[in-house]
């Protein structure tokens, strides 16, 4: 298995004069699998803009390496990871005379000539990144008239146009009301499950990332990073420890989940208590309707220690471990 | 495809009528002066049939307006660039060719000069003659050339181009206050000359030295022609940029250096002209309303021509007589426009934190 982006023994951090390299964090190994929307979280200052901005190469690693695409990015030209990354920062673009079909364009800039010329299929890639990202009605529009939902999305619709495997964002849902953040992350879903874009983004809300990512990146001061599946980060209790305020988050409650898509079938959950409804966080979160009796074909009991995955009657998988469940449930469905 | 068509169409026609403003203008300074001379024998002497045209009408025409006028057109269209790239390039409508103290350092630069000669001589030098002139020039040139060298030297040490804002600005104030002591010291006629220079002028540069001038200054806008898609990136911001693949140092520093090479260029022929810098890519993002320097630097160029002609047309109407100080028209001219720009487009203006 290889990935779009391996990150070998990295040390994070900035450069002081006269006493060199500080890091911020251990050294990093983490990885990234193509077409996966992973979240980066963690307290403030615990360095997730700061890795965002040296995947992106806008900032240099103190040691260590970053292989892109299986090529160490050191190796990369400016060109090379212009067509391999696209980042969307908490930077605004504040020049009133910007249209969104303007900063879209931008785009394809690592694709056009000396002069930025846009041929016909550079405009359909912007055309599309506009439709994609759902701001097409407001291409004419200045974008320092839009709200900061819109604006996001129009900078989504940049990173389309750039068209590159990798999109990194920078705290994309700071700022936007609760239904603007759902239609961000539902975007975001959306490129990373349909358009196989690998994304990593970074967030302060940690419910949001938990119920739309497949896989949580957990960092914290001076820790060692953490990678895993949301609900067995959250069920294993190290998210707590990651924060200074276990009281953090509540249990998810069947009201509050969000389908970002409903492509599987129907599936009833046995059981009661914090696993079983994490464990429905993460069903609805891949995409499964949740059933309301035991008299659907599929059924998972909640068992005190392990759980039971039932099919048609038969018993298909028993253990501890929900990742192991859920995989045992993926290949039982695909 | 058809709004594009639509919009297609009506940038045509702007450029259509910006040329033809252009030409309009040009035309005008030639006619219009302390003596007016009427179009028809204003064509003949261009085209080269002067006969039965007063010997003196054809030096007026040749000699004088339209080496100014060109000395005008290019000069404004130059500033108008200049100006244009320090707005990019600080992303601040406030910028202009002045901020990082080019200016300043050619006003420090004649006033040494001015200073020098003075004492040397005890009598103005400098006002008098071919030599006198082209002293003044070579001071202006070499005083904002060494502070356009400090700029780009400073900029590779600075960790943002803001930083490299604050110190132009400094090099500004510094190049002021040592030009307030050099005048404090100086001579009742030689601060009178330096305040002459000081206001501006299109009609320092010779027939001689048209030439060489217009070369020299057409030479810097070719190369920002070139340099529309790094402009637009910067527009961005640096961050955004560098990730759609610019080396932004090198392309801050390119811009920089012509900005800057502009703006020592014409200060040094024709004093520090202000306000055209400022005001002119406010009108031509206006005229498209789009910040796409494609499109901008060409508007920019004729915008710029077209007020500087427009200006030194007003500053020599009959009834001034002579020469109005340019400076004086281009700030009383080009002040209102911007007023009025800002309030009328009060809703692009908006939105803007």
């Amino acid at each position: 298995m290889s990935y779009i982006v391996d990150i070998q023994n990295l040390e994070i951090g900035y450069f002081k004069s006269g006493e060199g390299g500080i890091p911020l964090l251990p050294p990093l190994n983490l990885s990234l699998n193509s077409g996966s929307l992973v979240g980066l979280i963690g307290a403030n200052g615990s360095g997730k803009s700061t890795l965002l901005r040296t995947l992106s190469g806008l900032a240099s690693p103190l040691s260590g390496n970053i292989f892109i695409q299986g090529k160490n990015a050191r190796d990369l030209t400016l060109d090379q990871k212009a067509k391999s990354i696209s980042v969307v920062l908490t930077d605004t673009v504040s020049d009133p005379y910007l249209r969104v079909v303007d900063v879209v364009s931008m785009g394809r800039y690592p694709y056009t000539g000396f002069l930025g010329r846009l041929s016909p299929a550079d405009k359909q890639q912007i055309n599309m990144g506009m439709e994609v990202a759902g701001v097409s009605a407001l291409r004419h529009r200045p974008i320092t008239q839009l709200s900061d939902g819109e604006r996001q999305k129009v900078m989504i619709a940049k990173a389309i146009a750039q068209d590159t495997p990798i999109i990194l964002l920078d705290e994309p849902a700071a700022f936007l009301d609760y239904p603007s953040k759902i239609d961000l992350m539902s975007l975001l879903v959306r490129l990373a499950h349909h358009e196989k874009k690998t994304i990593l983004l970074s967030s302060h809300d940690l419910e949001l990332v938990l119920k739309s990512a497949d896989r949580i990146w957990l960092l914290g001061k001076g820790m060692q990073a953490v990678e895993g599946m949301p609900e067995k980060l959250v069920l294993s209790g190290l998210i707590g420890s990651y924060f200074n305020n276990t009281q953090l988050f509540e249990e998810p409650d069947d009201l509050d989940l969000v389908q970002w898509n409903s492509d599987k079938q129907v599936i009833f959950v046995a059981g009661s208590g914090s696993r079983a409804k994490w464990l429905k966080h993460a069903l609805v979160r891949l995409g499964w309707r949740l059933g309301k009796s035991n008299e659907h074909a599929q059924i998972i009991y909640v068992k005190e220690i392990h759980y039971e995955y039932v099919k048609s009657d038969k018993l298909i998988i028993q253990t501890a471990d929900i990742e192991a469940l859920l995989q045992a449930l993926g290949a039982e469905n695909c | 495809m058809r709004p594009d068509l639509h919009l297609a169409s009506n940038k045509l026609l702007i450029f259509i009528i910006l040329t033809a403003a252009l030409l309009l203008m040009f035309v005008l300074n030639l006619v219009s002066g302390s003596l007016m001379i009427p179009v028809a024998d204003v064509f003949a002497v261009l085209s080269g049939h002067a006969e039965g045209i007063s010997e003196s009408t054809v030096t007026i025409v040749m000699d004088f307006r339209f080496t100014q006028a060109v000395t005008a057109a290019v000069s404004g269209a130059g500033l108008a660039i200049a100006g244009l790239l320090m707005q990019t390039l600080f992303r601040n409508p406030l910028a202009d060719p002045s901020i990082l103290g080019i200016s300043s350092g050619a006003s420090l630069g004649v006033a040494i000069l001015l200073m020098l000669t003075g004492s040397a001589t005890g009598s103005v030098l400098v006002l008098s003659g071919i030599w006198g002139s082209l002293g003044l020039t070579t001071a202006a040139f070499l005083g904002a050339m060494l502070v356009l060298l400090v700029i780009l030297f400073t900029s590779h040490r600075v960790g943002h181009i803001v930083s490299l804002l604050i110190i132009g600005i400094m090099i500004s104030y510094i190049g002021g206050a040592l030009v307030g002591f050099i005048k404090y010291y100086s001579q009742k006629e030689d601060v009178y000359a330096f305040v002459l220079w000081g206001m501006g002028s299109f009609s320092n540069v010779g027939k001689s030295t048209l030439a060489f001038y217009s070369f020299s200054v057409l030479g810097g806008i070719a190369i920002s022609l070139l340099l529309a898609k790094p402009l637009n990136m910067i527009l961005l911001g640096e961050r955004y940029a560098a990730n759609l693949g610019l080396s932004v140092r090198r392309n801050q520093w390119i811009i920089l250096f012509v900005s800057g090479y502009l703006t020592a260029i014409i200060t040094a022929f024709a004093g520090p002209i202000a306000f055209i810098g400022l005001a002119v890519p406010h009108i031509a993002r206006n005229l498209f309303r789009t910040s796409e320097h494609r499109l901008l630097l060409p508007t920019v160029v004729l915008t710029g021509a077209i007020l500087a002609l427009f200006c030194n047309w007003v500053a020599r109407l009959p009834g001034f007589d002579g020469n109005l100080p340019i400076n004086a028209v281009t700030a009383l001219l080009g002040a209102p426009m911007v007023i009025w720009i800002i309030i009328r487009r009060r809703d692009t203006y908006q939105n803007d934190t």
